[in-house]
């Protein structure tokens, strides 16, 4: 996570793509905020 | 319109009384509901056998009701939204992106090497991903042969010589190189 986060930054990336944990789509899948 | 104006000017010239050039009322030489038949699409300029240059007169004319608060009611309707809202439709901006919730999402799957290559597991992850119902869409290097995050072996706490970093190597193939279904959205989100 904190790579992509760095790279999406560093490489231009940050309006084409996010960046998830799977435990947060899990989270925003079952209807809970995530941490 | 043009010659109302040309009109206009030479009764002026002889002494004539003056008027509004343009309200709605009946009581100017041009009523407000006329301007409604010009949209402004420069055919009937460039068509004009004597070089009249009506469009930027009809858009003074356009301002003036704008100002005096006199023009039709759908567009000023749409004017106070576009200045209230920020959009035509006086929808509030937080409900813009709304209409995606319809959309398919489209994630792609990094294997993290430790979780892949040294324990092998490989279909755990993806199956959790797929049941939250989202699309999961491969990038070429996956499972197995996943291209590396650079973080692993003291790589989180180094700076990168290489260009581009692995992490923004990844990135591109995921953007560029993973396949996305025409129906979903083309905003590949990763799960690291």
């Amino acid at each position: 996570m904190t790579m992509y986060e760095d790279g999406r930054k560093t490489g231009g990336f940050e309006t084409d793509t996010e960046i998830a944990g799977l435990t947060e789509l899990l989270a925003e899948a079952v209807g809970e905020p995530a941490r | 319109m043009i010659l109302d104006l040309k009109g206009y000017r030479e009764e002026r010239d002889a002494g004539g009384e003056r008027v509004p050039i343009v309200t709605d009322g009946g009581s100017s030489v041009i009523d407000a509901h006329t301007m409604e038949s010009c949209m402004s699409c420069l055919a009937r300029m460039d068509a004009c056998p004597v070089d009249i240059e009506h469009v930027t007169q009809f858009t003074d004319l356009n301002r003036r009701l704008t100002e005096a608060g006199e023009m039709d009611g759908h567009a000023q309707d749409a004017m106070f939204d576009a200045f209230q809202h920020g959009n035509t439709f006086g929808e509030p901006e937080r409900a813009r992106p709304e209409w995606t919730d319809e959309l398919d999402r489209v994630v792609t799957y990094h294997d993290p090497c430790h979780l892949g290559r040294y324990n092998d597991v490989f279909d755990a992850p993806r199956e959790l991903i797929r049941a939250t119902g989202v699309t999961l869409s491969e990038m070429p290097r996956n499972r197995a042969d996943s291209f590396c995050c650079g973080g692993g072996g003291g790589g989180l706490w180094m700076d990168f010589e290489d260009d581009p970093k692995p992490s923004e190597e990844r990135l591109r193939e995921a953007l560029d190189d993973t396949t996305v279904p025409s129906s979903s959205s083309s905003l590949p989100a990763r799960c690291a």
